[in-house]
């Protein structure tokens, strides 16, 4: 049965409960949501797919949520646990297409995502792309084709096989808007079948999405050689009769590596595929005025109707144009099974599995199953693809799945996996490794800029543990360059990237610059104006504003070389200290759970030479931060399994453990720190974060503190 | 050879997510005004790990393996990227302007050593070669 024969209200029971699956093009998506808006629109855009439950484990988990802010009715939308973006209710459809048109754009590894429309000529039967960017008119001449019988692949994002450059059909509504919908409205009258329509406020315009055809739809998966490529250049004012113009290999080139969403995470993939289609594929650009006109030329054009017939297969079971490069495993001398205390004495057994159990297994349980994961990756050979199918998304929004992806991809027998397991396992370790060469690259050219500085460039965090090459922090992603310098030098080091292609947000203005400088422990960030890459230039760990900020200059003074890379790392010790403080005071508690493991490994990893907790208890003390540090810990203890002496807290705070677990700061944090609830965030846990991220307890004291007041008024006076 | 009013064709993507996610485009042009010569003590230098593949029709696409990205370079910016690959030690910028307008066979005129200033300036930008500067 398909979607379109489906009652509404099964519809919607499916996507509250299991969700849908539905195939487009080679990845498995599940759709959940409990909005009647999404069901709507599933069963009209989607109503040539089956109606079936998703396939374990899917690509791609799509959850939409309800919410209300300030009483207006907003769509959360999130990609396999992890929050993407939210919009305002009228756009609840468009987000579910937009939604997965990222997860086209920046996902596959070994899938060129153009932004281009795709369709079959009907007499060659190959495929015609047509790339151009938003407004180019791809989605108007695209519905044009299809609903003049054309096969459509794709409406807005051609995805092309880098093994045999063959593009996928994908099944997908087309977005339309504005004068382009009410062309098609006007001109298709009842062929032309729309879900709910939505408006985007700025410009004001109508937005809706055109159902794709059924021939377009029994296309979704198959692939098809590329003919062409053709680029639209639409224009009230063009040619009285469409023209067709030759382009050059090279413009090509420069279009797909432009267009290429994912073109750069490709790597040199991308860059062969970009090459090779240049080099054999013709392209032009397509003159025209109206899409109808355009559409009756493009069937008649002996240029584009005269190609070799297509290849058409289906989609290979198993196939890979790539290996997999093995990065540094985790260190296994730290690998000590441990439980986290939060479910010990319930009786885990990863053996035992059944897929009616692994659906019903609480979330503490599969975050131990998670934990025990990361210090025993071969653990997760006795997982069904049920389990596989929570544990996936669940691991993504907890940040651990790149480093879990790391070690499995080391497995001797990694071929036991599931197949949609390893290929994910490949999508993280790629990502893993695009993300270590570039940021390896920005450091070295980090290094060359600040070369003459002479305070040290004492680097903070992951970038410190990448270049250190800390074995547990493998396949670990950054995104920025953290770095330390010393107070009197860090506006020397900021005027020397600004003399190097790096600026500041020009949405900040001089009195926010001053703001950071005065009353944050870092610099306006800086991004490089190609590259995009950002350094954040850090004077202090802490805020000047936090009651605990201290100065760090001890922290520069005792920190350790990085042998061969021109930077330092702070000692053992600071590193753990710099941790705790970073998620205590400043971080974000949706993936405490990666920086609790950075912290358990940080001090267990190396077992020559045992962690200095004495020296961990007098440097808290000495900068007033022994509370939080203790906190930090003591989370790691129940969360991850960190070993910790006996009586430590007691002797460093004069607080028993048992006693600061029980204070409402340390549950708060348990709380923010835990997924729980639907797509991970239970009412409890939304609020335990905002309350951690936007007024922390301890700084409610600054508040109250009248000295505190005096020094904003002469802030803002200028003083 | 004349170079005229030449446009270096170095592109750049900008990944700059938009509202849908998608990413703009922005390209780099020659200046019309002269470019003031460079100081005698800058130099130049190119140890990037690159794969370089001809295109056709004068243009070569090039890959940099250390930053995953890649440009189109016309056969001026391509003369000056070989030349200084092929030296292996920093050249200085005359030095090389000289060089390649003999390989060339180009005249060196204003608009010559303002194209080879801003190419070198644009492959600086997107990390083909580096500046070094004498102290």
């Amino acid at each position: 049965m398909t979607i379109g024969q489906t009652q509404l209200s099964d519809i919607g029971t499916a996507l509250r409960s299991t969700g849908i699956g539905i195939r487009l093009g080679p990845y498995e998506f599940c759709l959940r949501s409990p909005m009647e808006e999404i069901a709507d629109a599933v069963q009209t855009l989607h109503a040539h797919h089956a109606f079936r439950p998703p396939a374990p484990p899917a690509d791609f988990t799509l959850d939409f949520q309800p919410e209300r802010r300030s009483l207006r009715r907003w769509v959360i939308c999130s990609v396999d646990g992890k929050i993407w973006h939210s919009w305002p209710a009228r756009l609840t459809v468009a987000a579910m297409e937009w939604i997965t048109s990222w997860c086209y754009f920046r996902s596959p590894w070994n899938r060129l995502a153009i932004h281009a429309a795709a369709a079959v000529h009907p007499e060659s039967g190959q495929a015609l792309v047509f790339p151009g960017h938003s407004g180019a008119g791809k989605s108007t001449l695209s519905s044009t084709l299809m609903l003049s019988g054309w096969t459509l692949l794709s409406d807005e994002i051609s995805l092309i096989d880098t093994s045999d450059l063959t593009v996928f059909g994908l099944g997908r509504p087309t977005i339309l808007k504005g004068a382009s919908l009410d062309l098609i409205r006007e001109r298709f009258l009842d062929n032309a079948k729309f879900g709910p329509a939505g408006r985007v406020l700025d410009p004001p315009l109508e937005i809706a999405h055109l159902q794709p055809t059924q021939a377009s739809v029994q296309a979704s998966g198959a692939s098809f050689q590329v003919g062409a490529f053709v680029f639209p250049r639409r224009s009230e004012v063009g040619p009285s009769k469409p023209q067709l113009h030759r382009l050059a290999a090279k413009d090509l080139f420069v279009s797909i590596s432009q267009l290429g969403i994912n073109y750069r995470q490709l790597g040199e993939q991308g860059f062969r595929v970009g090459l090779e289609l240049s080099q054999t594929r013709p392209a032009f650009e397509l003159h025209y005025r109206d899409a109808s006109e355009a559409e009756a030329f493009l069937k008649n054009c002996p240029e584009l109707s005269l190609s070799n017939p297509s290849l058409v297969r289906s989609i290979a079971p198993a196939t890979v144009a790539a290996e997999i490069v093995s990065p540094r495993r985790p260190g296994d001398e730290a690998a000590k099974i441990r439980p986290a205390s939060f479910i010990q004495g319930t009786g885990i057994d990863c053996q035992a599995f059944d897929a009616q159990a692994a659906k019903q297994l609480p979330l503490g349980h599969l975050v131990a199953h998670i934990n025990e994961a990361m210090t025993m990756p071969e653990v997760c050979l006795n997982w069904n693809m049920e389990h596989w199918s929570r544990v996936l998304p669940l691991a993504n929004h907890m940040e651990l799945l790149p480093q879990l992806a790391a070690g499995w991809s080391t497995l001797a027998d990694q071929d036991q996996l599931p197949r949609p397991v390893r290929e994910r396992v490949r999508r993280e370790v790629h990502l893993s490794e695009f993300n270590c060469a570039s940021l390896l690259y920005e450091l070295n050219q980090v290094r060359c800029i600040l070369a003459d500085l002479p305070s040290p460039l004492v680097l903070l965090k992951g970038c410190a543990y990448l270049l250190a090459e800390q074995r547990w922090a493998s396949g670990r992603r950054t995104n920025d360059v953290d770095l330390l310098i010393d107070e009197t030098q860090v506006d020397a080091a900021a005027e020397m990237l600004l003399a190097n292609d790096f600026c500041v947000d020009e949405n900040l203005s001089s009195e926010d610059r001053r703001y950071y400088r005065r009353w944050l422990h870092e610099l306006p960030p800086v991004k490089h104006r190609h590259r995009k890459i950002e350094v954040d230039l850090h004077f202090r760990l802490l805020p000047v504003s936090d009651p605990c900020s201290f100065e760090t200059s001890e922290f520069s003074r005792r920190s350790v070389a990085i042998p061969g890379s021109g930077y330092r790392w702070l000692d053992p010790i600071d590193r753990v200290i710099h941790s705790c403080i970073n998620l205590g005071h400043t971080g974000e508690f949706r993936r405490a759970f990666r920086d609790l493991w950075d912290i358990r490994y940080m001090i267990e990893s190396d077992v020559d030479v045992p962690f200095d907790w004495e020296a961990l208890s007098e440097r808290s003390c000495d900068c007033r931060i022994e509370c939080t540090v203790a906190r930090m810990l003591l989370l790691g203890q129940q969360c991850v399994g960190l070993d910790m002496p006996t009586g430590w807290c007691k002797s460093v705070t004069g607080r028993t453990a048992e006693s600061i677990r029980k204070g409402r700061l340390y549950r708060m944090m348990l709380a923010a720190a835990l997924p729980d609830g639907k797509v991970y965030r239970s009412s409890r846990r939304r609020a335990a974060r905002w309350m951690l991220e936007h007024y922390p307890l301890p700084r409610l004291r600054t508040w109250v503190d009248p000295l505190t007041w005096t020094k904003r008024v002469a802030f803002i006076q200028g003083k | 050879m004349s170079v005229g009013a030449v446009i270096s064709v170095i592109e750049r993507r900008n990944a700059i997510p938009t509202f849908s996610g998608f990413y703009v485009t922005a390209s780099l042009r020659v200046p019309d005004a002269l470019l003031p010569f460079p100081s005698s003590l800058k130099r130049w230098e190119s140890s990037a790990d690159l794969t370089i593949e001809p295109l056709g029709d004068g243009f070569w696409g090039v890959f940099h393996r250390e930053l995953w990205d890649s440009t189109v370079l016309s056969e001026i910016d391509y003369a000056l990227l070989v030349e200084l690959r092929g030296n292996g030690t920093p050249v200085s910028e005359q030095d090389l302007v000289r060089s390649i307008s003999r390989t060339l066979e180009a005249e060196m005129d204003v608009s010559f050593l303002n194209y080879c200033h801003e190419a070198l300036r644009q492959m600086k930008f997107v990390g083909l070669v580096r500046e070094v500067t004498d102290r």
